[in-house]
């Protein structure tokens, strides 16, 4: 005897209401943002303005759509950026042999770094905080070991100078690339079954065992995917960057982060998807934008982030005490 | 016996939950240093009262009465510090630091300024369990002990507060026989100080060993209470069962198939269940009683896939099913719904349709191998509609349905599969009536076509108005299968308290 | 298999692992087996070493916190930025601000009921952002020399750092033996439920040992900034790992519940010799990065492998 739940089918139109404004405050935030900066500096919309944004945060886009595919199953990589850092390594290594050779390379040291990860994660089930950071210090080791410290001159070959330079259609190929990869994820994560397998995991993994879902197979898949992203994430790296310094790649893990976080992907896993990312993504480099024409010194800029991040996951905290009814 | 005498009065008791009357009007007392078994099968309101008495439920009406002042217990801890203590059946003692440490938590004797006095606290910790003639080291590790030993533990623990009344919930379920006569003779010494003993257990033979009188509890009502010399178990099993079953499950039977579909041999998980096998017919609604704790979800868990085993053999259609999971249950026909509505059966954060195509995802796909929105909602509005679940829309999340259409949505998912056995854990509980009969209903239905269903139930007259025949386990054997014209509460009872009466 | 492996790290045969690596340091370097080493190993395992008593409290608890390293820098940075008020006063000053810290993660943990993994991570990011702006991305250098003596001065020939750590284990085991503040550390991490029940404060217990760890942690930060007698943001960048490990190497589990100073302290020293070995062998400073990622993780896994999680159950191999 015990816990019956015989509540009316539905919440009430009010609480739907409620829920709705909840669910997409992203959204109007973005909205409100766009605004605020058109009226706060008459070069935000500007194309060119726009053009740089793009550019700029591209590859934090990329690799936001991989940290929210393992975010959906219940999960982090911690060490995404280093990831990225050594596939960029291995792009740089590769070049001489010829493109192909070079993106094969990256992607190929990513899926392996994603394939760590999940080993540890989804079979031997450690905790995932504490592997992906150990993770981030083996795979930076080894990047170090590789650079012997040093900066890596990247030669951009034609191709690769196209992919960080070129426009098509007068928007920058990284920004089509962008879009490429997030509609193409987001597609497959919203609608292939194995995406509707990992939100299934996400959300419970007993239910999903229960119900025939391989939930170690699902999870190890999302951190090999992710790594392949950061794969893909270091091709357009090494195309827009002259130098790649490997230090410089652990700024991206928090700010993906946040992006994840801020467009509403719950870090509790099973919610959330890459569209809502992509609010993320835009609130984020408006905000970075912004700060940056208003002229904001560095490290205020850094505070700013500090802050957002604490208040998307308070945000994101909220969300989930109030779904759980 | 005078009213100053009574530790413990509980009058007129009701406690409902949405849809269901867990107690109604139940009353009884309590003399210091008695043994008081309470008895009842499964949903008779026993953990109900458990818990009312350990203060984590209230009660609707009735109030409860201590050495004879009316109190109004506020919470579990509240409980503990008017004197009435609760041992469950899961251990509740912190496993890595010392028996002495488990008794005195979170009043460890200290000397000075917060230092704590080890040797006070030892001294004292075995100057309790040698009053009670347990014979345990108290700077033992927790962890080291055994089942039964950690139970004594938890009993030197209450003891040494200063219980007035230890409830315990089970106490012999895992343990050996030895140690339960060795729990006896603790009992007799606490009960000797003037502390007094509410015992749950549905071994009689014990009960007759250990208690002065028992109470039977039957659908939330106080059915009897009597000394235990006043009366025996056949009495007692009588007590427990005896209700109008009523007409609840319509037109009885119609005739299972005789293919068999699913032979079970030997079944065996070590510690939880052995020995496991039965046959299950084309058609055929296969019951499995018995008292909770006593195997059943175990074994069927087994049987998926989803628990490991340790022995014996699945067949199903004539071919071995070799290790099992889920996975592999599920594509050869085997489906399975979980008892636990709220963790796995389904999935609480998805739709309703999302619930119901996920065992299906492969058929609901387009040329390009992604779901096609339209063919998914046009699978799930089928099956919302055939099982009548009331929804306001396909995208309306399941926790957000009642129990019964949960439920709904669960058989719904199992069922597009097209299984061959579906095997239910408890369909019905926590139900309310209407969508209980159209389960019931829709059960019938499948077996008439040809469905081979084992039902596990906790709730007599559901296996004796849908089961051709019922299996009844007790402590992980399955003790008899009885056919359809031996199918009456009494048996289901006695066969499940290991009380058979000849002649059978 | 592998549970049996396991079972010699958290048994106490840290001992022997101990042993073994003496042994071979002194095959491969004939200066190694002096005294002289051992002070200097101590001396400079010291800093680590007091973060990993703390952290050993919070895992104890259940709990753990990723901000240590973040503490240690800030608390750093603010006595370098106030050693004009006096050596003393900016001491002071650093050790409240960091124990200050510990008291925000405790409180955001206990009453905002957020989890300790991101409220630990928040504050990783957002101290070491405050100590990057504060500091311009800079280090900055101290102004008063004398403070260098907290590191350097070395009463009979051993160096102070090597008696802090010493006096915080020596009062580390005793609390966590002796007091209810200890004790109940332990009865909280291995069963909150009952714990609560047996009216143990819970949530001010937990919420005090986080402000004991960010304690410690300050702590180390005037110990690292004494000895270099320089404050920077990017101090303590691999900490909380290495800490985590060290604990966990020495018995202390991730679940909560277990755990020995005296086993930590042979996982600090252990990490330390390692440390010792690689510079010995000549090893590449990148390939000691590899190296101290790997143990970590083969910590951590062995520690999945073989730990009773809160349930009680038993953690299966995969």
């Amino acid at each position: 005897m015990g816990d019956v739940t015989t509540r009316p089918s539905g919440p009430g139109f009010k609480r739907v209401v409620v829920n709705v404004f909840y669910e997409q405050t992203m959204l109007i935030i973005l909205i409100l943002l766009v605004i605020v900066m058109t009226i706060a500096s008459h070069s935000f919309l500007s194309l060119g303005n726009l053009f740089n944004v793009v550019r700029q945060f591209s590859v934090h886009g990329i690799m936001a759509v991989g940290m929210t595919i393992v975010i959906v199953g219940k999960g982090m990589d911690l060490s995404a950026a280093s990831i990225l850092a050594l596939c960029a390594v291995a792009n740089v290594l590769l070049q001489p042999y010829g493109y192909l050779a070079s993106i094969a390379g990256s992607l190929a040291v990513g899926a392996v770094c994603g394939l760590l990860n999940g080993y540890l994660i989804a079979r031997v089930k450690a905790n995932f905080i504490i592997v992906t950071l150990g993770t981030q210090i083996i795979f930076t080791g080894i990047a170090l070991i590789i650079t012997g410290g040093w900066d890596m001159r990247s030669r951009p070959e034609p191709a690769f100078h196209w992919l960080g330079e070129a426009s098509i259609l007068g928007i920058p190929v990284l920004g089509w690339c962008l879009v490429l990869i997030m509609v193409v994820s987001g597609v497959l994560l919203a609608r292939s079954i194995a995406g509707r397998r990992l939100y299934a995991v996400g959300l419970n993994d007993r239910a999903a065992r229960a119900s025939g879902i391989n939930d170690v197979r699902i999870v190890l898949l999302s951190y090999v995917i992710n790594g392949l992203i950061c794969g893909a994430a270091s091709i357009l790296l090494t195309s827009r960057l002259p130098r790649i310094r490997v230090g410089t790649a652990s700024d991206y893990l928090f700010d993906v982060i946040t992006i994840v976080v801020l467009g509403g992907t719950a870090l509790s896993g099973g919610v959330g998807g890459i569209y809502r990312t992509a609010i993320g993504l835009l609130i984020f480099a408006i905000i970075n934008n912004g700060m940056a024409l208003l002229h904001l010194p560095f490290e205020y800029q850094q505070l700013v982030k500090g802050v957002i991040l604490i208040l998307a996951v308070l945000y994101d905290e909220f969300n989930r005490r109030r779904r759980l009814g | 016996m005078a009213d100053a005498e009574q530790i413990l009065e509980m009058s007129h008791i009701s406690k409902s939950f949405p849809g269901v009357k867990a107690l109604e009007d139940v009353s009884m007392s309590l003399s210091a240093g008695e043994v008081l078994a309470v008895v009842g099968e499964n949903g008779a309101g026993k953990s109900t009262l458990i818990k009312i008495l350990s203060g984590v439920y209230g009660t609707d009406t009735g109030e409860i009465r201590l050495q004879g002042k009316r109190v109004l217990l506020r919470g579990p801890k509240d409980a503990i510090e008017r004197g009435i203590n609760t041992i469950y059946q899961e251990t509740s003692l912190v496993q890595d630091i010392t028996v002495a440490e488990n008794i005195f938590l979170g009043r460890q004797p200290t000397v000075g300024a917060g230092r704590i006095d080890w040797k006070r606290m030892l001294e004292s910790a075995r100057g309790i369990m040698e009053s009670l003639s347990i014979h345990l080291s108290p700077g033992a590790l927790v962890t080291t002990l055994s089942s039964a030993q950690q139970q004594l533990v938890e009993i030197a623990k209450a003891f040494s507060r200063d219980a007035k009344i230890i409830i315990m919930d089970e106490p012999t379920a895992s343990i050996t026989v030895e140690d339960a006569d060795n729990l006896f003779g603790i009992i007799r010494k606490i009960t000797r100080t003037g502390t007094s003993v509410i015992y749950i257990s549905h071994r009689l033979k014990e009960i007759f060993q250990i208690a002065d009188r028992v109470m039977v509890l039957r659908d939330g009502k106080t059915v009897s209470v009597s000394g235990v010399k006043e009366t025996s178990e056949g009495e007692i099993v009588k007590h427990m069962v005896g209700r109008e079953i009523g007409n609840l499950f319509g037109d009885a039977s119609y005739q299972s198939g005789e293919k068999v579909v699913l032979e079970v041999h030997d079944l065996a998980r070590t510690g939880v269940y052995r020995g496991i096998s039965f046959s299950l017919h084309e058609g055929e609604i296969l019951g499995f009683s018995g008292l909770v704790g006593a195997g059943r979800s175990e074994i069927m868990r087994g049987i998926f896939g989803l628990d490991p085993v340790d022995g014996g053999e699945v067949l199903l259609g004539g071919q071995r099913l070799g290790r099992s999971s889920p996975a592999a249950a599920l594509k050869k026909g085997i489906a399975f719904v979980s008892e636990d509505r709220r963790l796995e059966s389904i999935i609480q954060g998805f739709s309703v349709r999302a619930n119901i195509t996920i065992l299906l995802l492969l058929r609901v796909l387009t040329r390009l191998g992604l779901i096609s929105a339209r063919r998914e909602n046009g699978l799930a509005a089928r099956y919302v509609k055939e099982f009548n679940v009331k929804t306001p829309s396909l995208d309306q999340l399941v926790m957000n349905l009642s129990g019964g259409n949960q439920q709904k949505v669960a058989l719904a998912k199992c069922l597009s599969t097209n299984p061959r056995v579906l095997i239910l854990d408890e369909p019905t509980k926590g139900i309310d009536v209407g969508a209980k009969k159209e389960i019931h209903t829709l059960i019938k239905e499948l077996a008439n076509r040809g469905v081979s269903i084992i039902l596990v139930s906790s709730e007599l007259p559901e296996i004796i108005g849908m089961c051709h025949r019922a299996a009844v386990i007790r402590e992980g054997t399955i003790v008899r299968v009885f056919g359809k014209g031996e199918l009456t509460e009494e048996n289901l009872i006695a066969a499940a308290v290991g009380h058979l009466t000849g002649g059978e | 298999m592998k549970i049996k492996a396991a079972r010699l790290i958290a048994d106490r045969k840290l001992l022997v692992i101990i042993v073994a690596l003496i042994v071979v340091l002194s095959a491969a370097d004939r200066n190694f087996f002096t005294l002289q080493t051992f002070v200097s190993l101590f001396d400079h395992i010291a800093i680590n070493g007091v973060m990993a008593a703390g952290m050993t409290i919070l895992l104890i608890s259940g709990s753990f916190d990723l901000s240590i390293g973040s503490v240690m820098a800030v608390t750093g940075i603010i006595i370098v930025l106030t050693q004009r008020f006096g050596m003393l006063a900016s001491v002071f000053i650093g050790l409240a601000a960091g124990t200050a810290v510990g008291a925000l993660n405790g409180a955001l943990v206990v009453k905002g009921r957020i989890n300790a993994f991101i409220v630990t991570l928040g504050s990783m990011i957002i101290f070491r952002g405050l100590g990057l702006a504060i500091t311009n991305s800079h280090p900055v250098k101290g102004s008063i020399v004398a403070f260098q003596v907290f590191s350097q001065a070395s009463p009979l020939g051993i160096p102070l750092p090597v008696f802090y750590l010493a006096l915080v284990y020596a009062v580390v085991w005793y609390v966590l033996r002796y007091t209810k503040f200890g004790r109940n550390d332990f009865a909280i991490g291995g069963n909150p439920l009952s714990s609560r029940l047996a009216g143990i404060r819970v949530d001010l217990y937990t919420f005090l040992y986080f402000v004991a760890c960010s304690f410690m942690a300050a702590l180390a930060g005037v110990m690292l900034t004494s000895r270099v007698n320089t404050g920077s943001a990017v101090f303590g960048d691999q900490t909380p790992m290495l800490v985590i490990a060290a604990a966990v190497l020495g018995g202390t589990s991730l679940f909560g519940g277990k755990g020995t100073v005296i086993g930590t302290i042979q996982g600090v020293l252990i990490l330390g010799l390692i440390e010792r070995a690689m510079v010995i062998f000549n090893v590449d400073t990148n390939y000691q990065l590899l190296l101290r990622g790997t143990i970590i993780i083969a910590v951590i896994v062995i520690d999945a492998l073989t730990a009773r999680r809160r349930d009680g159950a038993v953690a299966a191999a995969g």
